[in-house]
């Protein structure tokens, strides 16, 4: 679910270039914020901005991973699937729908399968 | 005649049952296939469905149908050669995706 965030938050973060392509970046793999600046060319602290809001709405969540050396590094991973706006009784609504279990299984068949 | 200590015709309940589940899991199995086909783009998926279904849905009907349609003679006449084809077209398919994925 769109978190604690109004629907006009996401509007905005869907209508920024720079959130769009963070969101699309860390779609396929989750990411550290330094790659993602390399990756998606934008300074460090507008990917650290960007992804502020988007983890407030829910549209990408963080992992620490513990590094080998003590470091802790933070990865992202978008959560947006399916995005659903409602208009009802004059008021919108936004929910979000991730990956599903049945989604998450068939992915694994499709890797079980092609792996072979 | 009681096998077991449960008699022929509760036997048979159970070969039904077990019939049918089975027949549910190799639906199970090929909604996540195409579910596969759909999110990955993957043909070969969709053609190991299809070898699925065939082993296990499409077989299930037409034992299903065949008993509706044909006599008890005709039956076994007839049912081998049915069953035989739908495991043999089902193998084809599951063979087929096999290439594809090699391929893909």
């Amino acid at each position: 679910m769109a978190g604690d965030c109004d629907p006009a938050a996401v509007f905005a973060l869907l209508d920024d270039e720079y959130a769009r392509s963070l969101l699309a970046a860390t779609s396929h793999e989750p990411m550290t914020a330094p790659e993602l600046s390399d990756q998606c060319e934008m300074s460090l602290s507008t990917v650290y901005r960007r992804l502020d809001q988007l983890e407030t709405c829910g549209l990408v969540a963080a992992e620490t991973v513990p590094d080998p050396d003590g470091d802790h590094t933070k990865t992202y991973e978008a959560q947006l699937d399916e995005l659903l706006v409602t208009l009802e009784d004059g008021s919108f609504g936004v929910s979000l729908s991730t990956t599903s279990t049945t989604a998450e299984f068939a992915d694994a068949f499709t890797d079980l399968w092609e792996g072979l | 005649m009681e096998i077991a200590g449960l008699d022929l015709r509760t036997w048979a309940r159970i070969g039904q049952a077990i019939w049918w589940l089975s027949a549910l899991v190799g639906l199970s199995i090929v909604a996540l296939a195409v579910a596969g086909y759909r999110r990955n783009r993957s043909t070969s998926m969709l053609f190991l469905g299809g070898g699925i279904a065939t082993l296990t849905v499409v077989s299930f009907v037409t034992t299903l149908l065949a008993a509706r349609l044909f006599s008890p003679a005709l039956l076994s006449g007839i049912f081998p050669l049915l069953d035989g084809l739908t495991q043999l077209v089902g193998m084809c398919l599951i063979l087929y995706a096999i290439v594809l994925a090699r391929r893909e």
